[in-house]
């Protein structure tokens, strides 16, 4: 057991894990620490093998090759019920014949103590936002209350860690953000180890201590929300999470591109590759009042402006590169001029400190 | 007794954790041991003995080229084929005519036509050829509709299957009319097509693969049956009676198990068919499907009304006519109400204590075979890992379906009988009938059993996992109690089905031990009709009884689990 650098101890372990069907590896040799109390989400597309990983800890399923560690004891083979945690499944899978107040104390031991079960389950209940809730049967609970039972059920005998699989894909918007909140707030109080698995990039960010995104089996990048966001590591990352520019350059210079007929400069490092892509979230994209002959600024045409709510969207159409379109997403209260009108043309910064370059063509 | 096992098993705890995978491999490898002990070696003890003289010398194919030598089998076997084509072509028109009238019109009481529908499944095959014998017999009250001709023979024998085969294929094909989604009705109509034209290029092409399906299923029943052309055959000899007299009369091992074969080829090739037109079949229905309901149209309705009125009182008359008889003093002369014909005594065939076999048998089959099921779906379904064992249960399972009752039947005689088998004591007990039945009629009752459980989260047994409760307890709190209404129809079609079967039962049945369906047979041999009469009618109306309490029962239990069920 090695002490990360917080302090904190690594909680669950795994190393090298790989997991094949037939021809199909859904999962590729991967290693990843969890630490105690941390809220980790394992994000990506379906088939990249996040859900395969999350059964491998659960136990449901073996891995062909690796090992999995919870606290220094190897529990690469045990049984699930030898593993210590609680799950909650997208489907919720509570048990349709048992009252709400069973179900939560479907795992309490000795099942005779049926006093003291009462208490927990209505402590449970409390702490889900459910109280009274006891004598009533799934079919009667709306999907979000059935997710808090589930959850509660997870919880009752105080699992050391709590295993979610998609458990909010399945509810409507309003719920989801609510139900996010609530979740994120229950697991900072009970301090309790998480891993959850979702292919809502947002739903990730916004809940995650820390993000591991993964594709085709492995495991792309892991880091806080705002690392995923602002730092993608790779092409994936920076295509899978989040809206982003994508500005075919080739590179001339150490830290110079060539887009079209304008020269850009960037703070990052380039690839070795001569063909690249530049990539600029929309929001980085700075419009400027008037025109100076800074770096990095250009013109563009308006070709649409389209209102969504806290954040407008404009088409740019940025000149000397032919057939580009760039997309700006801009405060209306914080632009610094005169409102905006298609046809018009603007000056247009792309801050150097915000460009990132990838190697390869065009993404698809 | 069950309650009894799971106080034994451990108490989830430590021991529980432990053990849960070791008793759960156990469980599986005890079941796959049943099944093959009832299905497997005896099966391969046909095929063994085929090949083998009478000495049990090994004579490769001599037998197969004896049987097809004798001009007497060849007779029987071209017999059995045109009564097997003749009754299907018969039986599909009508079951499908009842089956649409029942499921496509809006008529009052369907319920209750579906019951009438389905009644000959109460009665043992010979219900229906004594009734004809009642009808058109040498004595019968209608002889003279025949113009001198006789019943006993082929038309006979092409009537009483009729009756015997038409609640199987009605039940198929019902299944298949009823998986009709409403939105391809609505676009014929809104494209301008006719009743006729949806009829043809929708509702046929719908049930396809049903009418198909309830063919092979037709064909196979009636070139295994045995009680309708024993009872009404006359001269007309077919391969089931054949083979029944080769082993029980003449004892000749050998030809019987090649008899036996002979009547496993439609079988199995039914299955072949099946298992690739269903490969090709889609499903009929998918999530997004309209339920079809029928509009009103009162021309379409009185149609409907005719034809379950004719269909449905053809049956009846074939029930209850054999009813009607065993309360009558001497058919048809004396037409007074007696019991005098249940009184057994005077009569071979073993009587009431038969008739008190019989029941002890199917509640037996009914208890032990509802609960072997379950588990075995169970284990089939839910548990994770066992690969190996579990294909192979599920093997078992299906295997039935294409071993039709008489060859099972076969199979028990060559294998408990054999001196060697240190089972041969068992011979001719209850217990060995049991077994037999059950795995006799396992495939059904597992289909059934498996497709409840299949309707379950799949995720059940995970997050009992999670929380450290062992599969026993889930099985027992949840499971079970959410299939209870398919376990009542296990428990239902398997004691309906031990109570009324004959095929298998008759090889394996000793005069000690006789039961009802065969001491219907003994009676009808010895001349004593009305004595066949009054049994069958005992089980006519055991099975219905049976089935009338476990419909209360499931009804009491249902309401109190209403409350789950039903939302809000």
């Amino acid at each position: 057991m090695k002490p990360a650098e917080n302090g904190l101890s690594d909680h669950l372990t795994m190393h090298g894990l790989s997991r094949r069907f037939g021809s199909f590896t859904a999962l590729d040799a991967v290693s990843l620490s969890i630490r105690k109390g941390e809220f980790v989400c394992l994000l990506g597309p379906s088939g990249c093998g996040k859900t395969t990983l999350l059964r491998l800890i659960a136990g449901l399923d073996l891995p062909d090759a690796g090992s999995i560690a919870l606290q220094a004891r190897d529990i690469t083979r045990a049984a699930p019920a030898q593993r210590d945690y609680g799950i909650v499944f997208q489907s919720y899978a509570l048990f349709p014949n048992l009252s709400v107040a069973d179900n939560i104390a479907y795992g309490l031991k000795p099942r005779h103590e049926r006093q003291r079960h009462r208490l927990r389950v209505r402590e449970l209940l409390d702490m889900v936002g459910l109280p009274g809730a006891e004598d009533k049967y799934p079919a009667q609970l709306s999907g979000g209350q059935q997710q808090r039972v589930a959850l509660a059920r997870a919880l009752a005998t105080s699992p050391g860690m709590l295993l979610l699989d998609e458990p909010l894909s399945a509810l409507d918007a309003r719920v989801r953000d609510k139900l996010r909140e609530e979740l994120k707030g229950l697991q900072q109080r009970l301090g309790v180890t998480t891993l959850m698995v979702t292919h809502d990039q947002e739903e990730a960010l916004a809940i995650a201590d820390r993000v591991v995104v993964m594709n085709a089996g492995r495991i792309e990048q892991i880091g806080t929300p705002a690392e995923i966001y602002r730092q993608p590591c790779s092409r994936f990352v920076a295509e899978f999470v989040g809206e982003a520019n994508w500005l075919p350059a080739t590179a001339c210079g150490a830290q110079q591109v060539r887009v079209g007929n304008h020269a850009l400069r960037l703070e990052a490092v380039l690839p070795p590759d001569p063909a690249l892509q530049l990539f600029l979230r929309p929001e980085d994209v700075i419009i400027k009042p008037r025109w100076e002959n800074a770096p990095n600024t250009v013109l563009a045409r308006v070709d649409n402006i389209s209102f969504g709510g806290a954040l407008t969207r404009i088409r740019l159409l940025p000149e000397g590169m032919p057939g580009q379109v760039l997309y700006a997403e801009v405060c209306p209260g914080m632009l610094d001029r005169q409102p905006l009108v298609p046809g018009e043309i603007v000056p247009v910064e792309l801050p150097a400190a915000r460009l990132l370059a990838f190697a390869g063509d065009l993404p698809c | 007794m069950l309650s009894a096992v799971l106080r034994w098993l451990p108490r989830g705890g430590q021991a529980g954790i432990a053990g849960e995978a070791r008793i759960a491999s156990l469980l599986l490898w005890a079941l796959v041991a049943v099944l093959l002990l009832g299905l497997g070696l005896p099966l391969l003890f046909i095929f063994a003995k085929s090949v083998q003289d009478g000495d049990g010398g090994f004579v490769c194919l001599a037998n197969f080229a004896q049987v097809l030598q004798s001009p007497g089998l060849l007779r029987a076997s071209s017999n059995s084929l045109q009564l097997g084509l003749t009754v299907t072509a018969l039986v599909l028109p009508l079951a499908f005519a009842f089956a649409w009238a029942l499921l496509r019109s809006r008529l009052w009481g369907r319920g209750l036509w579906r019951q009438v529908g389905l009644s000959p499944l109460l009665a043992p095959s010979l219900m229906p050829a004594i009734s004809l014998v009642y009808l058109f017999g040498n004595q019968g009250l209608l002889k003279d509709w025949l113009h001198g001709g006789n019943i006993y023979g082929f038309w006979g024998v092409v009537l009483g299957e009729l009756f015997y085969t038409f609640p199987h294929a009605l039940l198929i094909i019902m299944t298949a009319l009823s998986a009709a989604d409403a939105r391809l009705y609505e676009a014929g109509r809104v494209l301008g097509a006719g009743p006729l034209r949806q009829f043809l290029t929708i509702t046929l092409p719908g049930v396809r693969y049903g009418l198909v399906s309830a063919g092979l299923v037709v064909f196979t029943l009636v070139l295994t049956d045995f009680g309708v052309p024993k009872v009404v055959g006359g001269d007309f000899n077919v391969l089931a009676v054949e083979a029944f007299k080769q082993v029980i009369g003449q004892q000749n091992f050998p030809r019987g198990a090649v008899v036996g074969l002979l009547l496993l080829l439609p079988a199995i090739l039914s299955c072949l068919v099946e298992r690739h037109m269903a490969r090709r079949q889609q499903a009929a229905l998918t999530a997004r499907a309209q339920p079809f309901a029928p509009a009103p149209a009162w021309l379409r309705d009185a149609g409907a009304l005719l034809l379950l009125l004719a269909i449905g009182l053809l049956l009846l008359a074939l029930l209850g006519v054999g009813v009607a008889a065993s309360f009558i003093k001497y058919w048809p002369y004396n037409l007074d109400f007696t019991l005098a014909h249940y009184q057994f005594d005077t009569v071979d065939g073993g009587g009431w204590s038969a008739y008190v076999n019989s029941l002890q048998l199917a509640t037996a089959t009914a208890v032990l075979g509802s609960l072997l099921v379950f588990v075995g779906a169970y284990v089939c379904e839910k548990l994770p890992g066992m690969a190996l064992g579990r294909s192979l249960l599920r093997f078992l399972a299906m295997l039935p379906m294409a071993v039709p009752g008489l060859v099972l039947g076969l199979g028990y005689v060559f294998f408990f009988n054999h001196p060697a088998n240190p089972l041969h004591g068992w011979y001719g007990s209850l217990g060995l009938m049991v077994l037999c039945c059950i795995a006799h009629f396992y495939t059904t009752a597992h289909l059934t059993a498996a497709t409840a459980l299949k309707q379950l989260d799949g995720e059940f047994e995970a997050v009992a996992a999670s929380l450290k409760v062992p599969f026993w307890v889930t099985w027992w709190r949840v499971s079970l109690p959410v299939c209870l209404p398919a376990l009542v129809d296990v428990a239902r079609f398997l004691f309906v089905s031990a109570m009324t079967t004959l095929s298998a039962l008759i090889f394996i049945m000793t005069p000690e031990h006789s039961l009802a369906a065969v001491s219907i047979i003994t009676m009808d041999d010895a001349g004593d009709t009305a004595a066949a009469a009054a049994m069958a009618t005992l089980v006519v109306l055991s099975s219905a009884g049976l089935s009338l309490l476990l419909s209360l029962l499931e009804r009491l239990l249902g309401r109190r689990n209403q409350r789950w069920r039903k939302p809000g």
